[in-house]
């Protein structure tokens, strides 16, 4: 019952904001914190924690995948619809991991590589800042990431990626 | 002019000369022998010596060759014993792990015998009690009489907390032999300019990737400071697009991170943040000693002829 009221360690915090460790790490540092800080932290700095990695909360619950005979196409394209409405255009941008927090592993890693992929086709922009990879579609690019989220385009890095 | 007596005959003075010259010739025959075996011995030696001199002449090639592969083999040499080192210290790493994850639940097993002495103790029993026999009855209750328990139990809550944070205040502390890790590092800077930094950590490849199946302790600790410091000298240069990339490296964890775009004072920086990780205060607790080594490139680096791809996540 007393449990709860422990101090958090490394890995409680990453569980919390849905991040790994070493982002955890990353983002102790932007909070001020030097290498002579325990590594104990408190609920409220967890709340800082995520307020300053821009961490949200998983986006995908509730969320109807669009229907794709290819599942890996249809997390892909339902991903960049959460893009489209979110309005993550240009400067407007999210934590990268925002994407895929709280999906399981092959997923996440399937959205790790489709972002990638598409921000070297130029579709996408990924941009680094202290408190981490931030991505956002490219507005020469829109009309684009539309099509793809709507299954009327498709990339030939994403055909790549789905073939394995 | 001879001083022999003349032969009295011709048939004499013939017979003389026919004995002188099978005389001479017998003799050229013994000495012609002895010439031939003269010439067949130093034939032979000649021979043994020249077998000597190829001998010789191979084995100067062979140590000339191996002279110059020298730096090479030392490469390899160097590069095996590194990693040699550095897996052994990864095991001892593995072991202290075992004794951390001990001792943080021995001190959590202890944690209501602690809070049941001195102020905790009747804060503590309130709290529980409010828990197991209030909190139940609640819904029953009219609003404002529930609201007004729960102020009261948000008070006793912060009070409890405070007692519980300050038995468990400071990391977890290990008894026994201090464990001496190293953690090596180089940048690699081919133009004078930084372009990237790989760091090999003496903790097992997995212990990054798969931390969500395992407990926590040293090895994830002593990774974490790592990363850490690499993202405080990036951030002291004002160097935001930093990333540290982790993979396996002959069962350790490497971490790499790309320079190219840092301003070069980031070497410095780097140098600075990764000898703090030694001031780590759970790592201090867990008795293990960091010593961050720069080291060359070329080092770290696999030998060529048996490169293998660094898994980086």
């Amino acid at each position: 019952m007393l449990t709860e009221f422990q101090p958090l360690g490394l890995t409680d915090v990453a569980r919390r904001l849905g991040v790994d460790p070493f982002e955890v790490s990353r983002l102790v540092v932007a909070a001020g914190k030097g290498l002579d800080a325990p590594m104990q932290f408190s609920g409220e700095f967890v709340a800082e924690l995520r307020e300053l990695g821009r961490i949200d909360d998983p986006w995908w619950d509730g969320v109807d995948l669009p229907e794709d005979p290819n599942p890996l196409r249809q997390r892909v394209r339902a991903a960049l619809h959460l893009l489209v409405d979110k309005g993550l255009v240009g400067d407007v941008t999210t934590r990268m991991d925002n994407i895929w927090r709280g999906l399981p592993f092959d997923d996440q890693a399937l959205l790790q590589q489709a972002v990638m992929v598409l921000a070297e086709e130029g579709a996408l922009r990924v941009v680094g800042s202290k408190v981490g990879l931030m991505v956002s579609i490219d507005p020469a690019s829109a009309d684009t990431v539309k099509a793809l989220a709507a299954g009327t385009s498709e990339s030939a890095g994403l055909q790549s990626l789905y073939q394995g | 002019m001879s001083t022999e007596t003349p032969a009295a005959t011709v048939a004499e003075a013939l017979e003389s000369v026919k004995q002188w010259q099978t005389d001479a010739a017998a003799r050229h025959e013994a000495e012609l022998k002895e010439v031939d075996q003269e010439l067949s011995s130093l034939q032979a030696a000649v021979q043994n010596l020249q077998q000597q001199i190829d001998a010789l002449q191979s084995f100067k090639t062979e140590l000339e060759a191996k002279s110059s592969d020298l730096g090479s083999e030392a490469g390899k040499r160097e590069y095996q014993a590194i990693f040699d080192a550095l897996r052994g210290q990864s095991a001892r790493m593995g072991e202290r792990d075992d004794q951390v994850v001990a001792a943080h639940k021995a001190r959590l097993d202890d944690l209501p015998a602690r809070l049941a002495q001195g102020d905790a103790a009747g804060d503590v029993a309130e709290y529980e009690q409010f828990k197991t026999a209030v909190e139940p009855t609640l819904q029953h209750l009219p609003d404002t009489y529930r609201d007004a328990l729960l102020e009261v139990h948000a008070k006793k809550v912060a009070k409890v907390r405070k007692h519980v944070e300050a038995a468990l205040e400071g990391p977890v502390e290990v008894t026994g032999d201090e464990v001496s890790v190293d953690v090596v590092y180089a940048i690699d800077a081919p133009e004078g300019s930084p372009e990237l930094i790989i760091v090999v950590i003496p903790v097992a490849a997995t212990v990054h990737q798969g931390w969500m199946e395992q407990a926590e302790g040293v090895q994830l600790w002593l990774a974490a400071r790592v990363a850490q410091a690499l993202y405080a000298a990036a951030a002291s240069v004002g160097f935001v697009q930093a990333q540290a990339l982790s993979g396996g490296h002959l069962e350790l964890l490497a971490v790499e991170m790309e320079l190219v775009g840092a301003d070069a004072k980031i070497v410095d920086a780097l140098k600075k943040e990764l000898d703090q990780v030694a001031s780590s205060p759970e790592l201090k607790a867990a008795r293990v000693s960091v010593t961050a080594a720069a080291l060359d490139i070329d080092t770290l680096l696999p030998p060529e002829d048996e490169e293998e791809p660094n898994d980086a996540d």
